[in-house]
């Protein structure tokens, strides 16, 4: 079991991680909307990357805390790290959204697309499926011991499936479209490179810090049902 | 040797009730017959069109049958209220779902060879030197849909929304077999070289190593008492 | 954990309404150099107010006019609504941009009685509208969802006080 005093320090942190990403992304995006300069073939499109990126990056950091936190449950079978793959699920399920629905606004002005069947935005939008999967089955199951059970072998099985399926887009895609549009080697300026930075390392403190409140809220929520005498009923009629 | 043998007695008891019944195998193969039907009405093409469409319809076809194959392995279990007794069985969990998967893939097969040679004939397609290289191809791409839709169908049987929650889980983890099942079923059609279309297969057995492998692993979480 | 003690509910809206007025401060600022150094007037604007000195002004090439000499080249700029011509010397550095039936903004100055605009160099153009966008998807809800969750915390912390079930956490059979 997450020591009590393990939790505790944890979320005594939890408020400098907040104001630390706070400040990161405050200086990420004054540095990437006020000071950078527009570009000289995108204009001002470039700076949607500043947005983009970190949260596609962020995605991809909450889903892997949700694989490491499955397999840590099925191993242990401690409550709390069930509460932080749950808490994982739904950042993921932000994040993921956020990033596919500005990497669409970012290709209609660059490539003159909304949408092409790149691997990579194929594997974000089935990770978006596993991700909204997972919520949906943990909501349908009563049993909660069940309910943590179940999660965590779809967690891992998307995981390990997730790489084959990136594999097998690309391999489809060289086939039928040859690689006109690409999403690797945009070349970036340095001046442009800064506010990035800042923004990828604040937006990845933003993910430590949402999850450790939204952990923080399911395990309210658990323990207020568990209170009112609703949880401890292993199977529900 | 208790595992090989859980594999067997799973096995023989389903294809004993399935002999019995006729029930799965029957509405299996009527619904594909019926998605079949409908897609030849919903593309209004020429023929040498519909030809090159054919992976891609065989394989939605087949993978609609799929779903509603394998989202009823465990159902039998649930209604007779065996799961809590696979639970406390001392087997290795693991032989359970090999022997549930062996089921299905036995089941699927027989749907499919069952309409190939009506493909041939409805859409006029000639295509018997083919039939090994397509029998192979659809063994491979079986493995993998039931491998994942076994593990699924534990997981969301005894939902209330199973029938919702067994696709939504299933057909976005089995993209790789859809690509791989298509390619390879284009590559074999239109007579190209083996060598032209190994990386599918490849893909497709590699799949199906990992899926499987890795569920076998996961049932023992899964069926813990 | 300790549940709730250090935040009331007014210091999450006070948190929260400073980072909606930093980020507000911000996106003022980047709005400001945007039109300090990118926004471009379109033809028909530049045609009616006959601005002076360096304006930015957003046009295409007509087809057909575009005649390249050794040290500048001439073209007609239109507005898309086809309504409004004007001739344009572009005296800048030779540039694959300047090509017929291209959408450019073009820096320089307007000579209304000659009716001719004289191009020192192409800008970016204005596409302001996608990242604005793009800036509101991905901000606006964050910062509701961060909100949201902070607010949760507290308020189950205080619904579960009321409970008067709560077990303090340093029970010796809860620590290690």
């Amino acid at each position: 079991m997450i020591s009590a005093s393990l939790r505790g320090k944890l979320w005594k942190w939890s408020g400098v991680i907040g104001l630390l990403s706070g400040l990161f992304i405050f200086i990420g995006l004054f540095l990437g909307l006020v000071v950078a300069p527009p570009d000289y073939y995108q204009g001002e499109v470039f700076r949607i990357m500043y947005v983009h990126v970190p949260f596609a990056k962020a995605s991809l950091l909450s889903y892997i805390t949700l694989f490491l936190g499955s397999c840590f449950y099925l191993w242990k079978k401690d409550f709390i790290v069930d509460n932080l793959c749950h808490a994982a699920a739904g950042i993921g399920v932000f994040f993921t959204s956020v990033a596919l629905i500005t990497g669409s606004i970012w290709a209609k002005p660059t490539w003159n697309t909304w949408w092409t069947w790149d691997p990579r935005l194929v594997s974000f939008a089935i990770l978006l499926l596993i991700l909204i999967g997972y919520l949906m089955l943990r909501t349908f199951v009563d049993d909660k011991r069940k309910e943590a059970t179940y999660a965590a072998v779809l967690a891992i099985i998307g995981f390990v499936d997730l790489p084959i399926v990136y594999f097998s887009v690309e391999w489809w895609r060289t086939l039928h479209q040859p690689m006109s549009i690409s999403t690797r080697g945009v070349s970036i300026a340095p001046g442009m490179l800064t506010p990035l930075i800042f923004m990828m390392i604040g937006t990845s403190l933003l993910v430590s810090y949402m999850l450790l409140i939204r952990t923080q809220m399911l395990y309210l929520r658990h323990l207020l049902e568990a209170k009112q005498g609703g949880l401890l009923s292993e199977e529900s009629s | 040797m208790p595992f090989f043998d859980v594999i067997k007695w799973i096995l023989w008891k389903d294809m004993l009730s399935e002999i019995r019944s006729r029930e799965s195998i029957s509405s299996l193969f009527f619904f594909a017959l019926n998605v079949i039907l409908i897609f030849s009405f919903s593309f209004s093409v020429g023929q040498d069109v519909m030809l090159a469409l054919m992976p891609g319809l065989i394989w939605v076809a087949f993978g609609f049958t799929s779903i509603l194959g394998l989202g009823k392995s465990f159902l039998s279990e649930v209604h007779n209220d065996c799961i809590a007794y696979l639970q406390i069985a001392p087997v290795p969990k693991g032989a359970i779902y090999l022997g549930k998967l062996a089921g299905n893939i036995l089941l699927m097969m027989v749907v499919e060879i069952i309409l190939y040679p009506l493909f041939m004939i409805f859409f006029n397609m000639d295509i018997l030197a083919k039939i090994p290289s397509l029998l192979i191809i659809s063994f491979l791409a079986t493995v993998g849909l039931s491998a994942l839709g076994t593990l699924f169908s534990i997981l969301t049987v005894q939902l209330r929304a199973r029938e919702v929650m067994f696709p939504l889980l299933l057909l976005p983890l089995s993209v790789p077999v859809f690509i791989g099942a298509v390619e390879a079923t284009q590559g074999a059609l239109s007579g190209d070289p083996y060598s032209s279309y190994r990386h599918w297969i490849e893909l497709l057995f590699i799949f199906d190593m990992i899926i499987t492998i890795v569920s076998f692993w996961m049932f023992e979480y899964i069926l813990d008492y | 954990m300790k549940l709730g003690e250090r935040q009331s509910l007014r210091a999450i809206y006070i948190r929260w309404i400073a980072v909606a007025m930093i980020l507000a401060i911000i996106f003022a600022l980047a709005i400001f150099r945007y039109n300090r150094e990118v926004s471009a007037i379109p033809l028909e604007a530049l045609l009616q107010n006959k601005p002076d000195g360096m304006v930015r002004v957003l046009g295409r090439v007509v087809a057909g006019t575009l005649m390249r000499k050794e040290s500048a080249s001439t073209f007609n700029l239109s507005s898309d609504a086809k309504n409004t011509e004007i001739s344009v010397l572009y005296i800048g550095k030779p540039d694959d941009n300047v090509r017929e039936l291209k959408l450019l903004v073009l820096a320089g100055f307007f000579d209304p009685e000659k009716m001719e605009f004289t191009a020192q160099r192409i800008a970016p153009i204005p596409n302001i509208g996608f990242v604005v966008a793009a800036y509101l998807i991905a901000l606006l809800p964050l910062i509701f969802f961060l909100f949201n969750m902070e607010r949760n915390i507290i308020l189950l912390s205080i619904l579960i006080k009321e409970e008067k079930a709560y077990e303090p956490e340093s029970s010796p059979n809860e620590q290690e």
